[in-house]
């Protein structure tokens, strides 16, 4: 690992930003302000993605991620009314368990970036992650999987209205398992 | 390619199909389709012969066509088909569930042949986000509302942990072209071994392929979403997406990370996940009460068996995999349509709801033992030919997992007795299954492919497959 000295400090102080807000979106109780904190995290993880010259993916994940879903959350909790007291019960087993393998985790991947620096310290070529370059390599060498990422799309949109459409044919399911439960 | 295709255009077609008022039988089609699908596997297969597809291998194709591909491409074919053939009567519900499954059948497609890390992970989406829907397609069942959204979470959680994966082994090879990375990862083991990375990355891809062949520790949704879902859709998951993902794990594992090196590190990971597989799946199996269940946690038992073909050398093992495969989905199939048409009379899956069953219905009653025999890996079945097969070609290089799986296919007998019990030696009358003539024809040819391959294995396995490195 390079010295801490090394490091540019825009980094720094965006990595502490972003790991800060996500301790919050765990370790807060109400679910509004985690997702707030969370609104956070993606705005500072776009900037590490600015930061690796990667522009394009950062408004991306701008647009998406902290425009698009979680508005999508903020509105499922509105809705939900989820507070404090339906939080589902925590036991401590649970906890211990989590906190034990997380840090497994966290120490592997810590183990093998550090094992590993050189490879992923390269600094990127200039003009990787704007839009023209990406353009190029999407419709030359990815070009089969961008089309084919047209059946995962199809797919999901037939799906999503065949789960959200009303039809009668369902009713006559429930009669053969007569397994409705509630 | 061509079956890739041909089966991608008729979803689309079959889809718009259903956008008119009146009611149109799309089955037939479906099933048309298929069989066109696999009459272009043995044109390939012959056209085919270029000796090995590395150098051969168009870059930006990212998908070849080799004939370990065709053969798994041919078995999920199959089992395609006899999924849509013996369920269509009853639970046919409109051309967007078909379009789904066939949908779901090209992601299967792609998981056989793909050479590059992001057809992979597209393979994988595109199998299982119809599932996702499909395991959820009665609206109004509350256990299939748990199923979908059960399969949901899982299924987005590993695709996760699978992304975590393809990143780290990135960082750690500098490619995700399997035929790169399979150069570069021994060219590493002069330099030390392969990277921290890789190996975290390697260890991450195989636990989100766990999750989806349902291995253990990574199984517990399976029992849930294999009971809540329509009959249908649990034998396509049960069947199609994991042979799919079996073929996805031996491609990867057995050509990208193939060098003695890297195979040293993961193989005993994945020998001791085998193990757990298999005695969690049959030991649990000895416990449920429901045949449906019963089902589930068979084919995790079976998925431990069949992770025996990764861990084995891949020349021996290729063609014990295709027998094993063949052999599970003929035999699940059968075993499904019975439950499904008890569950018609009966209303659950209840082992004592085949009490009689045998004795009321004489062939069925015979097709169910030879599932079952199949399932066991009883001689003179499909079953056992890929049971013995697999085992010994995994014999050489793991012993102690060998054993563990005979112990296993032991219990196994148990539960499998048990059903065999309710369905003959019980007293009480059964009530009488007349299958359609098209459901004959369906149960015919899986009772063909089990008895067939169970008498002269050598019919697949004389197959020549050019040297698979």
């Amino acid at each position: 690992m390079p010295e801490l000295s090394k490091i540019p400090w825009p980094f720094l102080i965006l990595s502490f930003i972003s790991i800060l807000c996500a301790l919050y979106v765990v370790t807060s109780n109400s679910p509004i302000r985690s997702v707030l904190a969370l609104i956070l995290t993606f705005f500072s993880i776009s900037a590490h993605y600015v930061m690796l010259n990667a522009q394009f993916l950062a408004i991306v994940n701008l647009i998406v991620y902290a425009g698009a879903i979680m508005v999508l959350f903020l509105f499922v909790l509105m809705l939900l009314n989820l507070n404090k007291e339906t939080e589902p019960l925590k036991s401590n087993k649970w906890l211990i368990g989590a906190a034990v393998s997380a840090g497994l985790l966290l120490l592997v991947f810590t183990a093998s970036i550090q094992t590993s620096s050189e490879h992923i310290m390269r600094h990127p070529e200039a003009g990787t992650g704007l839009v023209k370059s990406l353009g190029k390599v999407l419709f030359t060498d990815y070009l089969v999987p961008f089309e084919l990422s047209g059946i995962l799309f199809l797919a999901a949109m037939v799906g999503a209205v065949m789960l959200g459409k009303r039809d009668a044919a369902n009713e006559s399911d429930t009669e053969i398992t007569g397994r409705e439960e509630v | 390619m061509r079956s890739l295709l041909l089966i991608f255009l008729g979803a689309i077609a079959i889809l718009f199909a259903g956008l008119g008022k009146k009611e149109i039988r799309m089955l037939p089609w479906a099933i048309a389709l298929l069989l066109g699908a696999l009459v272009f596997i043995p044109m390939d297969w012959i056209a085919n012969e270029q000796p090995d597809w590395v150098n051969h291998i168009v870059p930006y194709f990212m998908m070849v066509f080799d004939r370990s591909a065709l053969a798994f491409m041919a078995v999920i074919i199959i089992a395609a088909m006899l999924v849509l053939g013996l369920f269509g009567q009853r639970e046919i519900t409109g051309s967007d569930q078909l379009g789904l499954i066939l949908f779901s059948l090209c992601g299967a497609l792609i998981l056989c042949s793909f050479t590059h890390m992001v057809m992979l992970f597209l393979g994988i989406e595109a199998l299982s986000i119809p599932l996702f829907v499909l395991a959820g397609s009665r609206k109004k069942d509350l256990r299939s509302n748990e199923a979908a959204i059960k399969y949901f979470l899982m299924g987005a959680f590993s695709t996760a942990i699978f992304l975590m994966g393809c990143a780290f082994v990135y960082g750690g090879t500098g490619t995700l072209d399997l035929s790169v990375m399979q150069r570069v990862i021994p060219g590493s083991a002069a330099m030390g071994g392969m990277t921290g990375l890789a190996k975290t990355g390697v260890v991450l891809l195989m636990t989100g392929l766990c999750f989806k062949i349902a291995a253990v520790p990574f199984h517990f949704w399976s029992p849930d979403v294999y009971e809540g879902s329509p009959n249908r859709t649990t034998l396509f998951m049960a069947t199609v997406v994991k042979i799919a993902s079996f073929s996805a794990f031996f491609r990867l594992f057995n050509f990208a990370f193939s060098s003695p090196l890297a195979h040293g590190n993961w193989s005993f990971v994945l020998a001791i996940l085998a193990a757990a597989t298999i005695l969690v799946g049959n030991i649990g199996a000895l416990a449920q009460r429901n045949l449906k269940r019963t089902m589930a946690y068979s084919s995790i038992a079976h998925a431990g068996y069949m992770l025996l073909a990764i861990l084995a050398n891949p020349l021996e093992s290729f063609w014990a995999l295709i027998v094993y495969s063949l052999a599970y989905a003929g035999s699940s199939a059968v075993v499904f349509y019975i439950l499904n048409k008890v569950q018609e009379k009966k209303g659950n899956t209840e082992f004592e709801s085949f009490n009689g069953f045998g004795r009321a219905n004489r062939w069925l009653g015979i097709l169910l033992i030879l599932a079952l025999f199949s399932m066991a890996g009883i001689p003179v079945t499909a079953g056992f030919a890929g049971k013995f097969l697999l085992f010994s070609a995994a014999f050489t290089g793991f012993k102690w997992l060998v054993i563990v799986a005979l112990l296993g296919s032991a219990i196994s007998i148990a539960y499998y007795f048990r059903v065999f019990r309710h369905a003959f030696l019980t007293e009480a009358d059964g009530d009488i299954i007349k299958p359609e003539w098209q459901d004959s024809v369906f149960l015919a040819i899986a009772a063909t492919v089990l008895l067939l391959i169970g008498i002269w294995p050598a019919l697949i396995t004389g197959l020549q497959l050019f040297e698979l490195h």
